[in-house]
C-alpha cells in the first residue's frame, strides 16, 4: 500500500469498523500512552489503563 | 521547528556572550554556512543545540563533560559560580519558543568546577508578542521538547557529515530502525497493544474467573497459559537477536584481522566476491519464488480446467443439436403476456386453457435466453482461457529452469565458499590458524542461535494462531450474570482495539517504507555517479545493489563517499516524510496519529571527504535537503564547487574566528573575493573563537 490516501482510507476504515465506545478507548490508550511515553517507571499505566476500560466499556 | 538564533556563553571555546542568526528561506536562501578552522568550534557548535535542546552530546566531542570556557572558569575567583548557557530561539508549529539550558557550577582550586545544577527553561511569544514561561515543571518542559523532536531521531538532523555514512553501515541498522519507529510513531502503538494484550486483558480475564463455569474458567486459564509461553516466546526471539548482532560485529573483526594478513589478501577477496555471489543467488531465487507464487495463485487453476472447457463445449454441442439454442423468444415477452392476461390478438388469456398452458410451456423454455448468452459467452472465453493456460504452463516451465540454474550456482558457490574457507584455515601462519579457529566456532555459535530464534519464531507463530482461535472461541462462550458479561465485552473491546491498533501500526509502517524507499531511490539516483540503486529495505536497512547481467546483487565495499551519499539521502527522505505527514493532519491527529512537522538539519562537515562531484553533488542537494539548513564547514572542505552550487541559497555566513596563543599560526580566508580574519593571534593568554557574520 504505497499510496498514503489509500492508506489513510484503509486506517480510516479499521478504526470506523470499531464501535463509538471502542473507538472511545482507542483514544484513550493513545493518549495514556503517549502521556506516559517519556517517563521510564510507569506504576500507574495499568491502573489508567483499566480505568479506561471500565469507563469507556459499560 | 525552524531556527531563529543560537546565542552562547561561556560553551566551550566560545567565551563570553556570542549570537548567529539563522537563514530560513527569505528570498529563496535557506542555507546558513559556518566557517570554521580545525578546532575553532564547529563540533562544539553542533553540540550547542544538542546540549541545549536534550543536554546530550554526540560522541566526537571530547571532554564532554566539561562544557565551561577555559577562560571563563580561569577568571572566576574560587567560590564563585560559573555558568555555561544555550539559548535557542525558533518557530514551531507558529509559535515562536525560547530554549534556554544553563549549567551553574562552583569554581573550586586548580580550575576544577564542582556542582552543576542545570536548568532548563521555555519561554512561549503569544500572538500578541509577549513573552511568557512554558510549563511550570522542568521535567515536564523536557517532556514538550521530546514531544517536538524526538531524542531518538536528532541524529537524523544534528550530525557529524563525516560519520553519517554510519546509518548506511550493519552497526547502525537498529538506530535507523529505532529512527523510523519514532517516525511513525511507533512506540506509542507497540506500547499500547502490548499493554492491551500483557497487563490490561489478563486482568479482566482473571476478574472474569472468578465469575465463570468450568467451560469459560478453563478457556480463560488456556489463553492465560498462552499468553506467558508467548511473551516467552518474544523475549527468547529479542535475547536470540542480541546475540545474533553481537556474533555478526565479532566475526566481522575477526574477518577484519583476516583481510589483513598478507598472505590471506587474494582469498578473504575471493571470499567477499563468492558471498556477494551467494547473496545475489538467494535475492534472486526468492525472486523467482515469489514470481511463481503469484503465477500460480493468479492462474494455476487453469492447469486443472482442460476437462471443464471439453464439458463445457460438449453441453453446447448438445443444446444445439435440440434446436433449443438460439431460443426465439424473449423471456420478458411471454412474462408480460401472462401478467397482462391477454393475448397479441387481443383475446384474454384464461389460466387452465390450452393457450395458457402452451405459455406456460413458452416461459420455461425462453429460460434458455439466457442459458445461451452465457453459452455463448463461456464458448467465447474458452479460447483466451486455453491460451492463457498454455503462456501459463510456459510461464512456469521458464520460471522452474530459471530456479534450478539460480540453485546450480547457488551450490557451486557454497562450494567454492567452504573451499576457500578450508584454504583460509589451511594456512600455515599461527595467526591466520588461529583466526579461522576462532572464526569457525563463531560461526557455528552463529548458526546454532539462528536456528534456535528461527524455531522460537515459528512456535510464536503457532501461539498467536491458537491464542486467535481461542479468542473466536471466547467470544462464542456464554458468561452467566451481568458482572461477567459485562467483563467478557470488555475483554472483547480490549482485543479489537489491540487488533485495529496492530493493523493500524502494520499499514503506516508499510507505507512510511515505501515512501522512504522511494525517496532514497529518487536522490540517490540524481546523485550517484555509478548505476547502482538505493533503496531501504522491509527491516529498514539502507541497500545499495546493483545489475549484474539480469540480476540484481549488493554492492560490496561501497566507498566512504557513497555511503555517506546514501544516509544523506535517507535523512533527506525522512524530512520529506515528516514534513509530508505534518501536512496531512486533519486524517491523523484526531486519533493522535501524526509526528510531523519541518525540521533543520545542522550538518558538521557536510562534504567530509568527498571527491569533487560528489561534493558538488551534496553542495546542491544541500539546499534541498530541508526547507532549513546550517552548514558548519573547514576551508578545505568549502571549495569552489561547494561554493558555486551553493550560490544564491545563502542567506548567512558566519566565520567562527579562532584565536590562539601560538604565534605565526595566522590565517586569512578568502570567500567570494574578499579576504576575512580566519585564524588570528590571541592577546590573550587563553585560547578562544569569536563569532564573526560575514557577508
Amino acid at each position: 500500500m504505497s499510496d498514503p490516501n489509500a492508506a489513510r482510507d484503509e486506517i480510516i476504515k479499521i478504526l470506523s469498523a470499531l464501535s463509538e465506545h471502542e473507538r472511545a478507548l482507542l483514544n484513550r490508550v493513545l493518549k495514556i500512552e503517549r502521556d506516559h511515553i517519556h517517563i521510564p517507571r510507569q506504576p500507574h499505566v495499568k491502573a489508567d489503563l483499566l480505568a479506561a476500560v471500565k469507563e469507556s466499556i459499560k | 521547528m525552524k531556527l531563529a538564533t543560537l546565542a552562547l556563553k561561556n560553551f566551550r571555546q566560545f567565551y563570553g556572550g556570542q549570537e548567529l542568526h539563522f537563514a530560513g528561506g527569505e528570498a529563496g536562501k535557506n542555507v546558513t554556512v559556518v566557517h570554521g578552522y580545525n578546532g575553532a568550534g564547529k563540533t562544539a557548535l553542533l553540540n550547542a543545540f544538542i546540549w541545549c535542546l536534550y543536554e546530550q552530546t554526540t560522541r566526537d566531542l571530547e571532554a564532554s563533560d566539561r562544557l565551561e570556557n577555559e577562560r571563563a572558569v580561569a577568571e572566576a575567583e574560587v567560590g564563585t559560580p560559573v555558568d555555561v548557557l544555550v539559548r535557542l530561539t525558533f518557530d514551531h508549529q507558529g509559535i515562536q519558543y525560547i530554549v534556554e539550558r544553563k549549567r551553574t557550577s562552583t569554581k573550586e582550586s586548580g580550575n576544577t568546577l564542582a556542582g552543576g545544577t542545570v536548568e532548563l527553561k521555555i519561554w512561549g511569544k503569544s500572538p500578541g508578542g509577549e513573552l511568557s514561561p512554558v510549563l511550570p515543571n522542568a521535567g515536564e518542559r523536557q517532556l514538550l521538547i521530546n514531544q517536538w523532536l524526538p531524542p531518538a531521531l536528532y541524529p537524523f538532523f544534528f550530525f557529524n557529515g563525516e560519520r553519517v555514512e554510519r546509518l548506511a553501515s550493519p552497526e547502525a541498522y537498529d538506530e535507523v530502525e529505532s529512527g523510523v519507529k519514532t517516525l511513525l510513531d511507533v512506540t506509542i502503538f507497540e506500547r499500547s497493544v502490548d499493554h492491551l494484550r500483557r497487563v490490561v486483558s489478563p486482568e479482566l480475564a482473571r476478574e472474569l474467573r472468578t465469575h465463570s463455569d468450568k467451560e469459560l474458567g478453563d478457556a480463560l486459564d488456556l489463553q492465560t497459559g498462552l499468553e506467558k509461553k508467548r511473551l516467552g516466546l518474544v523475549a527468547e526471539i529479542e535475547q536470540k537477536h542480541t546475540e545474533i548482532k553481537k556474533l555478526h560485529v565479532e566475526i566481522d573483526e575477526y574477518e577484519k584481522k583476516q583481510a589483513a594478513i598478507a598472505g590471506l589478501v587474494t582469498l578473504t577477496e575471493r571470499r567477499k566476491t563468492l558471498r556477494g555471489e551467494l547473496e545475489a543467488c538467494d535475492n534472486a531465487d526468492a525472486k523467482i519464488v515469489a514470481d511463481l507464487r503469484r503465477s500460480l495463485s493468479k492462474d494455476g487453476y487453469l492447469a486443472f480446467a482442460e476437462p471443464a472447457f471439453v464439458a463445457a463445449e460438449n453441453l453446447v454441442g448438445i443444446a444445439r443439436q435440440r434446436g433449443e439454442i438460439p431460443a426465439k423468444i424473449k423471456p420478458q415477452f411471454v412474462t408480460d403476456l401472462m401478467e397482462k392476461a391477454l393475448c397479441v390478438c387481443g383475446r384474454p388469456l384464461v389460466q387452465g386453457t390450452p393457450e395458457w398452458n402452451t405459455l406456460v410451456q413458452w416461459r420455461a423454455a425462453t429460460g434458455l435466453a439466457e442459458l445461451e448468452e452465457s453459452i455463448s459467452q463461456t464458448a467465447a472465453m474458452l479460447a483466451p482461457l486455453r491460451q492463457r493456460g498454455a503462456l501459463f504452463a510456459t510461464d512456469v516451465d521458464r520460471l522452474q529452469r530459471d530456479r534450478s540454474e539460480i540453485l546450480a550456482r547457488r551450490r557451486d558457490t557454497l562450494k567454492a565458499l567452504a573451499i576457500v574457507d578450508q584454504e583460509i584455515g589451511d594456512q600455515k601462519d599461527e595467526d591466520a590458524a588461529s583466526l579461522a579457529e576462532r572464526l569457525g566456532a563463531l560461526r557455528r555459535d552463529l548458526y546454532a542461535r539462528q536456528s534456535d530464534q528461527l524455531i522460537a519464531e515459528r512456535d510464536l507463530r503457532t501461539i498467536e494462531e491458537q491464542q486467535h482461535d481461542l479468542r473466536e472461541k471466547l467470544k462464542k462462550l456464554q458468561a452467566q450474570g451481568d458482572r461477567a458479561q459485562l467483563l467478557k465485552r470488555q475483554i472483547e473491546a480490549v482485543d479489537r482495539v489491540a487488533e485495529a491498533l496492530q493493523q493500524v501500526f502494520d499499514i503506516r509502517k508499510d507505507t512510511v517504507r515505501k515512501l522512504l524507499d522511494a525517496q532514497v531511490g529518487e536522490i540517490w539516483r540524481d546523485a550517484a555517479i555509478k548505476d547502482y540503486r538505493a533503496s531501504v529495505s522491509d527491516n529498514y536497512r539502507l541497500v545499495l545493489t546493483k545489475k549484474v547481467g539480469a540480476v540484481e546483487q549488493p554492492v560490496l565495499g561501497a566507498s566512504t563517499g557513497e555511503k555517506q551519499v546514501l544516509a544523506l539521502s535517507f535523512v533527506a527522505s525522512l524530512v520529506r516524510a515528516l514534513e509530508q505527514n505534518s501536512q496531512d493532519p486533519e486524517a491523523w491527529r484526531p486519533f493522535g496519529l501524526a509526528l510531523g512537522g519541518v525540521f533543520p538539519l545542522v550538518m558538521d562537515s557536510p562534504f567530509g571527504s568527498l571527491e569533487d562531484y560528489y561534493r558538488e553533488k551534496v553542495a546542491q542537494w544541500v539546499p534541498k535537503l530541508a526547507q532549513q539548513v546550517v552548514v558548519l564547514v573547514s576551508s578545505t572542505q568549502w571549495r569552489d564547487e561547494a561554493e558555486r552550487a551553493l550560490a544564491g541559497k545563502i542567506g548567512r555566513s558566519y566565520i567562527l574566528e579562532l584565536h590562539t596563543t601560538k604565534e605565526n599560526a595566522t590565517r586569512r580566508l578568502l570567500l567570494r573575493g574578499n579576504e576575512y580574519s580566519y585564524v588570528v593571534r590571541s592577546e590573550d593568554p587563553y585560547e578562544f573563537t569569536r563569532v564573526q557574520e560575514v557577508l
